[in-house]
């Protein structure tokens, strides 16, 4: 798993490249811990997520959840098929309140 | 993209039934003969599952398990450890090692099946 | 799957195995201290029962098993090295071989081999000591941390059709391996998320987070047939590590609280009766169990423990816990307490050679027969005080009457329950949705009535179930429910028994029933029969609809059995059937076998006995009516054609009709009346029945015999077989001028 971050304005995205599981786990939690400290908006890029575990989807509800707190929004975008998945098995898109948008089918 | 699962016992047939009725039920897999083989194979592709026997020569089941959580890559990976009803006492030490599940032996193709389904579904 | 190129494998691995096992085994013998090679020699056994288990070679596996187990011995140091065990281990060696290699040739041991087998078997249990017993799950039952006992708001079961599960996954599954996601991945195979909610309240604050422990919970609205036991076994591998909750949907709940009450009536222990139900699993009671005892030690623990301080007991930590709903608690308990309530019944009650009840009912008939002269010598001298005592005697005696027969009475709910276990195991094995429905359990009948019941009903339930019900796709076709019902029932009327057997099935198939009976030849190819004819085609001999022989009926015992066995029990049995709607099976039955109220009527000198129960009236047959019912065969009874039947005529009494006057005496059986013409009426009197001799077996219209207070004899008539001969005369009277314009068409025809 890897994590790209990139500045728009106001808003850090973090982009998650590979599988949001258990391996990359505490590695992902190191990343959001410091990204949360520097108390911005965040946006999370799912688009190249690969696969997805229960380890994953707590950590996004933890890492929403203390964005929150601090008063700073959490927004996850671009689902990609793996974690669509997920979001429906565990009906989730509420919790989370992101719109989904079904990835777009290759021609 | 099909799971891949490696099946590690020493007994050739029981691979092979194994084998024959995962790989019938569309997944990859691939087999070791005991600890130390199945160590060897493990260089760093994903594994999504791996069946063990615990009684076998050269490295028992628990000892691999116990290796193989030192691995980054396969720290996490679930384990079905195949055990007979009288190694009550070779479950906990298992169990302290990492491998959650266990199954008694002997069980036919399709229970494999479905508690293999139970981890990861095909 | 095909698995004969692993089955080669398992055969070539098996003899290098037991050659090991074999040189090892006699290297022992030198050096018996040498634990790698009894290790080797355990191994060998072992991978040879593992694997043969998975190839399903059963004989292979239980036999090594306990060669496995006399191994296990040895390797643990329980058990020395002697050369008789060494001897015995390589017997077995040769015997696992000559197994293997039976499974091999696909043939089966010779008698010799199992001799030896046996021998060897013994010899190894001996070994062990005895049989070895699983200990019952010493409560190893890791001590999941905390069995959280504060989330006992579980209801009794949903208030929907769905299953409820209520799952807290343990801190450490991830770590393990275990991703809760994958058992609900798994879950969805079983049935249908109706809706989850993911609960993450147990999420620490950020900084407290481990990323590697789970929080996460789940409550799962659950659609599915599976049981609780498959539900229950989704989460395995974790049940350890878990908080879980299976609430079963509201019908699961009553299906739980049929299956307890259909329980034979054994003396079972709380925790068995609801594993056996369904309600509740092995392993939620091996647990329920373990809280048990545990909470009993720390009562005891505490010191003094007086009569209040009782450990709990094990329904209520049940519910507590929330393994199972306090209804199905309280209906196991009900069931508990009826079991042990019919045995403190039967401390009462006492146990009577039924021979001598047989013969004190003899005696009670004797009696009756005697009083009955009493009365006759009474009303002859009519005298005023012998009248009055004579009177007395006779009530008593009636009252004997009664209390005797009623010893012989029992409820026929006994029988009825049995079938509730048939038709769970049957409609499972048909793979339809079968419910019994039972009423009037609590209707009398003789014993010996009871007792020959058993088999006709079966055959007659596993009929319904067996052909009676469609298949569920047919019935939801047809617009039904896809649970089927087959009912019993039972009641009184008229003297008589009557058992219903009904179902809610397609009915009965006409026109296959009657080309069955023709291709059996039991009709003529161009007989116009009534509906209710071709109906009563099943109760022919030899007649069988299925088209294919099934495990259950259909044997070609047929219907026909049944009507005899009730026929021998002086009844009768009727089919009324709908097409589409179901089929309803009646049953009429005498009450008892030994005694009746009866009505004598006479003609000329002879007399005959009446059951009074199926007399409705009894009216005069005189005059023009007389004449116009002589020539036309029934009678106009207030605008109802009443057929009759001149008993003079049945029994072929050569005497003539008194000038003046005759009597009809209206009875009725079931549906049918018809009108029986005698000479006089001569009043009510108790009648034991006498069976008639052999000789007389096919007699028809007479039941038996009595005998009169007076000492003469009396038939008894059957009223049964003389309205079917009442009918079938009016039948062919029919019949006939329906058969004349047909035959002037199919004269030539040949027949």
């Amino acid at each position: 798993m890897e994590i790209e971050r990139t500045d728009d304005g106001d808003v850090t995205e973090l982009k998650v490249v590979g599988e949001l599981t258990i391996y990359g786990a505490a590695e992902a939690y190191g990343f959001l811990t410091r990204a949360l400290s520097e108390r911005r908006d965040l946006r999370v890029n799912l688009a190249q997520v690969s696969e997805v575990d229960s380890s994953g989807v707590q950590l996004l509800l933890a890492a929403k959840r203390a964005a929150e707190k601090q008063g700073h929004s959490f927004e996850l975008v671009a689902h990609s098929e793996a974690m669509l998945e997920v979001m429906e098995l565990l009906q989730l898109s509420h919790v989370f309140g992101d719109p989904l948008v079904m990835p777009a089918q290759a021609a | 993209m099909a799971k891949t699962i490696m099946v590690v016992d020493d007994s050739s047939s029981l691979r092979q039934v194994v084998s024959i009725a995962l790989k019938g039920a569309g997944y990859d897999v691939f087999e070791a003969c005991d600890g130390k083989d199945a160590l060897s194979k493990l260089t760093g592709q994903k594994v999504h599952l791996v069946v063990s026997d615990v009684n076998m020569p050269n490295m028992d089941g628990i000892t691999f398990v116990k290796e193989m959580r030192k691995l980054p890559a396969y720290k996490f990976t679930p384990v079905i450890m195949l055990t007979t009803e009288n190694q009550e006492s070779k479950k906990a030490e298992g169990q302290a090692a990492g491998a959650k599940a266990w199954m008694v032996k002997p069980f036919k193709p399709d229970q494999m099946l479905m508690a293999v389904s139970k981890l990861c579904l095909p | 799957m095909n698995l004969e190129p692993a089955l080669e494998a398992f055969f070539a691995e098996a003899d290098e195995l037991l050659t090991r096992m074999e040189e090892s085994l006699l290297q022992l013998e030198s050096e018996p201290d040498n634990d790698e090679l009894i290790n080797d020699i355990f191994r060998a056994a072992h991978t040879i029962k593992g694997t043969a288990g998975v190839f399903g070679f059963d004989d292979v596996v239980h036999f090594t098993h306990e060669v496995e187990s006399v191994l296990d011995r040895v390797r643990d140091g329980q058990m020395q090295v002697s050369n008789d065990v060494i001897g015995l281990l390589l017997r077995n060696k040769d015997h696992i071989g000559a197994l293997v290699r039976a499974v091999a040739e696909k043939r089966e041991l010779d008698a010799a081999q199992r001799a030896e087998g046996e021998a060897q078997m013994a010899a190894l249990l001996a070994l062990l000591g005895k049989q070895p017993d699983k200990p019952a799950a010493t409560a190893v039952v890791a001590a999941s941390a905390d069995v959280s006992r504060s989330e006992s708001a579980v209801s009794d079961s949903c208030a929907n059709e769905n299953w409820h599960l209520s799952i807290r996954f343990g801190a450490d599954v991830l770590r393990g391996g275990m991703d809760p996601l994958s058992f609900i991945r798994y879950l969805c195979t079983l049935g249908e998320i109706v809706h989850l909610d993911t609960l993450f309240d147990a999420l620490p604050q950020w900084l407290q987070l481990d990323p590697e422990s789970c929080y996460l919970g789940f409550e799962i609205d659950f659609r599915s047939e599976a049981s609780k036991a498959e539900i229950e076994g989704v989460f395995e591998f974790v049940r350890d590590e878990c908080v879980l909750h299976i609430i079963p949907p509201r019908s699961q709940i009553s299906e739980y609280i049929s299956v307890l009450r259909a329980l034979p009536e054994d003396e079972l222990k709380l925790g068995e009766m609801l594993v056996l139900s369904g309600a509740l699993t092995r392993a939620e009671l091996d647990r329920g169990l373990s809280l048990q005892s545990e909470a009993a030690s720390a009562v005891s623990a505490e010191g003094d423990g007086g009569p209040s301080a009782a450990p709990p007991q094990l329904g209520e930590i049940l519910i507590e816990s929330g393994a199972v709903g306090a209804g199905v608690v309280d209906a196991a308990l009900v069931k508990q307490k009826q079991v042990k309530d019919t045995k403190a019944q039967e401390a009462r009650s006492l146990r009577i050679d039924a021979d001598k009840l047989d013969q004190l009912i003899e005696l009670v008939g004797e009696l009756v027969v005697a009083s009955a002269g009493v009365q006759n010598v009474a009303q002859m001298l009519a005298q005023a005080q012998l009248t009055e005592a004579s009177e007395v005697l006779t009530r008593l005696v009636e009252e004997v009457r009664d209390q005797a027969l009623s010893l012989r009475m029992v409820q026929i709910g006994a029988t009825f329950q049995r079938f509730q276990r048939v038709v769970r195991d049957v409609s499972r094995e048909l793979g339809k949705d079968i419910e019994l429905q039972i009423s009037g359990g609590e209707t009398d009948l003789d014993k010996t009535v009871v007792e020959r019941i058993g088999d006709p009903l079966m055959h007659l339930v596993r009929n319904s179930m067996d052909h009676g019900i469609e298949a569920t796709e047919v019935r939801l076709a047809a617009g039904k429910p896809a649970r089927a019902k087959v009912m019993l029932n039972a009641y009184h009327e008229a003297g008589s028994i009557v058992i219903d057997v009904a179902d809610d099935g397609g009915g009965l198939n006409r026109q296959k029933i009657l080309r069955k009976a023709i291709e059996r030849g039991l009709v003529a190819e161009d007989a116009q029969l009534s509906e209710r004819e071709i109906d009563r085609l099943i109760f022919a001999p030899g007649f069988s609809t299925a088209d294919q022989v099934s495990n259950l009926s259909g044997r070609g015992v047929g219907m026909d059995v049944v009507r005899r066995d009730i026929e021998a029990l002086r009844g009768t049995v009727d089919i009324d059937t709908e097409p589409g709607k179901g089929t309803r099976i009646r049953i009429r039955l005498p009450l008892t076998l030994a005694i009746i109220d009866g009505f004598r009527v006479g003609i000329d000198k002879a007399s005959f006995v009446l059951p009074v129960d199926m007399i409705v009236e009894c009216v005069e047959l005189a005059g023009s009516i007389r004449d116009a019912a002589r020539s036309r065969g029934y009678l106009d009874m207030r605008g109802e054609v009443l057929p009759l039947l001149w008993l003079r005529e049945v029994f072929d009494i050569d005497s003539p009709a008194p000038e003046r006057r005759e009597n009809v005496v209206v009875v009725h059986f079931g549906q049918t009346k018809a009108g029986i013409v005698v000479d006089q009426l001569m009043g009510e009197h108790q009648t034991v029945i006498r069976p008639l001799g052999k000789l007389f077996s096919a007699l028809r219209g007479v039941s038996g015999s009595t005998i009169l207070g007076s000492g003469e004899i009396a038939l008894i008539l059957d009223v049964a077989g003389l309205m079917k001969m009442a009918g079938s005369t009016g039948m062919t009277a029919a019949g006939i001028t329906e058969m004349q314009g047909q035959n002037s068409r199919e004269m030539s025809a040949p027949s």
